[in-house]
């Protein structure tokens, strides 16, 4: 049988609207679901069952008295705790947020309040999204619903470990340079990084400005495409947001990929570090692509090879910059008994960041330190155009481009956590698409050798999640369904 | 990067080509003093409270 948690968010949307169930039941089975086995994930680092329940009895109210709602009323959903909600604790994953409780809502939220989504929790990360496997949370690592010994990808990996676990259909990331594609890739499920502006960053605590995005998750391509349209649109609360309409994504998800031209970034399917596993599973959904009718060739992108340092710098000059707030004033941690300003500022820094947080606001700040911003900021904006110039000459031949999502499936916990620059090199295939504003989304392609998930990575132009979501959707429905981690109790 | 040949390439500061946005110069809801205050570790008289910042004369 079927359980409800193991639900689509399309499907338990549509049976709430025909009272087949109340958006109240719904909830409390993934409250119980949660209670029985967060333990184990970690998922979570706050559960709102209140704010859950109150939202699903006001979507039942409205309902039962013949109000039309939105495909997604009633169906619960995982935040990133990097984004605000009025009157719940906040902490961004970091000690120096510890008892921090905004007085206002992110627009993401508000937008889910008015699709009557309900939040059942404030999902684990690592501290500020830095990080690619949840190990930089103040509060604890996740774990992989695949493998507990393992990690879920960061920094959003609560989110992911949520919609992997059946804890929630829906969840919530943001994606700086691969923070929701990576842990998507590595929990097997779906996640998409939209074009920068698509989703306003208002309520999201910054981390790097220029590239930061809000996102989401879920375990199918139609879900994905239903929760991004209820969250992106212009929003005057932030003066990057595209003042544009925003496009129905669901509508065209069935119209195929018959002479789509799809390019196969060829460096990244065999490239080093690249997981053999890995390097199969993409190269079998190339092939399905190809038998559905899409023209398929190869590129190489030259400047891609320098992504990953232009990245190292320009995410840690805006995380300096950004992170410059918390200096125990107006809200968060203040160290006690400082003799004066400074050294209360210092002091609460000191104890409030974890190493990674300060590792890179250390970067950042020599970056951008004069005699040095040339050669190293201005210089990895200089590699940021390149980058660009690289995608606009590959979609002069190509209408998307293909790759794995991650070099590898998940790994250990612990594995890569002293070592930052064998974790930086996790982010090597999504970077490029954060540095150009450009789409991205990342889907399940089968288990590579070790039995773990395997991501998919297509690749777009700004605005074209559309364009993506139906080569998405009809390589999902040529792979058929997915397995499902063992936490699903399967066998 | 250094082996790179940049000096024609202009810098990206921002994917997007967005400049100039403005609103139109009007009151919209913003938080009260209270909830404003709400989140700091020291309130005094309506104000952020924060250790000496001067030296004694």
């Amino acid at each position: 049988m079927t359980e409800v948690w193991e639900l689509s968010a399309a499907e338990l949307g549509r049976m709430i609207a025909r009272k087949e169930t109340s958006a109240r039941d719904v909830v409390d089975v993934h409250l119980s679901r949660i209670e029985a086995l967060d333990d184990s994930v970690n998922a979570f680092l706050t559960l709102t069952p209140d704010l859950a329940r109150a939202t699903a009895d006001d979507v039942d109210q409205r309902i039962a008295a013949g109000e039309q709602l939105g495909p997604l009323a009633g169906v619960p959903l995982a935040l990133k705790d990097i984004l605000c909600v009025d009157g719940v604790r906040t902490t961004a994953g970091s000690k120096i947020l510890e008892g921090y409780v905004p007085p206002y809502d992110s627009t993401v939220v508000r937008k889910l309040r008015a699709a009557g989504v309900p939040i059942v929790g404030k999902a684990n990360l690592d501290e500020f999204a830095m990080g690619s496997s949840t190990e930089n949370s103040a509060y604890g690592p996740s774990r992989n619903p695949w493998d507990l010994a393992r990690v879920p990808g960061g920094s959003s990996g609560g989110s992911a470990a949520a919609v992997s676990a059946g804890f929630a259909p829906l969840g919530i990331g943001t994606d700086t340079g691969g923070s929701i594609r990576q842990p998507a890739s590595l929990c097997g499920v779906v996640g998409v990084k939209p074009t920068y502006g698509l989703v306003s960053r208002y309520g999201l605590l910054a981390f790097a400005s220029s590239l930061d995005q809000v996102g989401p998750f879920a375990r199918t391509v139609e879900d994905a495409a239903l929760l991004l349209e209820a969250i992106a649109g212009h929003d005057r609360m932030d003066a990057t947001s595209i003042p544009e309409e925003v496009p129905p994504y669901v509508k065209g998800l069935e119209s195929g990929v018959k002479g789509l031209r799809i390019g196969v970034v060829s460096d990244w399917v065999e490239g080093e570090g690249v997981q053999p596993g890995v390097t199969e599973r993409v190269r079998a959904a190339i092939e399905s692509l190809s038998s559905l009718g899409a023209e398929i060739g190869e590129i190489s992108l030259p400047s891609f090879r320098y992504a990953l340092s232009a990245y190292y710098l320009i995410a840690p000059a805006e995380c300096s910059s950004n992170l410059a707030r918390y200096d125990g004033v107006r809200w968060g941690l203040r160290a006690p008994e400082a003799k004066d300003v400074v050294e209360m500022n210092v002091r609460s820094r000191t104890a409030g960041f974890g190493d990674e947080v300060k590792r890179r606001i250390m970067l950042g700040t020599y970056a951008l330190s004069a005699g040095y911003y040339d050669a190293y900021y201005g210089k990895a904006q200089q590699v940021r155009t390149l980058v660009i110039r690289d995608f606009e000459k590959a979609y002069e031949r190509f209408d998307v481009l293909l790759g794995p999502t991650s070099p590898t499936t998940a790994f250990k916990i612990g594995e890569k956590a002293d070592d930052p620059l064998a974790m930086y090199l996790n982010d090597v295939f999504t970077i490029p698409s954060n540095l150009a504003g450009a789409a991205a989304i990342s889907l399940p392609c089968g288990l590579a050798e070790d039995g773990l998930p395997v991501g998919l990575q297509l690749l777009g132009p700004p605005m074209s999640e559309g364009l993506l979501f139906k080569v998405a959707y009809a390589y999902e429905q040529a792979r058929g369904p997915v397995d499902a981690p063992p936490l699903w109790g399967r066998s | 990067m250094t082996a790179l040949a940049t000096e024609d390439v202009p810098p990206t500061s921002h994917a997007l080509p967005l400049k100039n946005v403005f609103r139109p110069d009007e009151i919209g809801p913003c938080l009260s003093q209270e909830k404003a205050l709400s989140t700091a570790p020291e309130v005094e008289q309506g104000r952020f409270k924060v250790p000496r910042i001067m030296e004694e004369p």
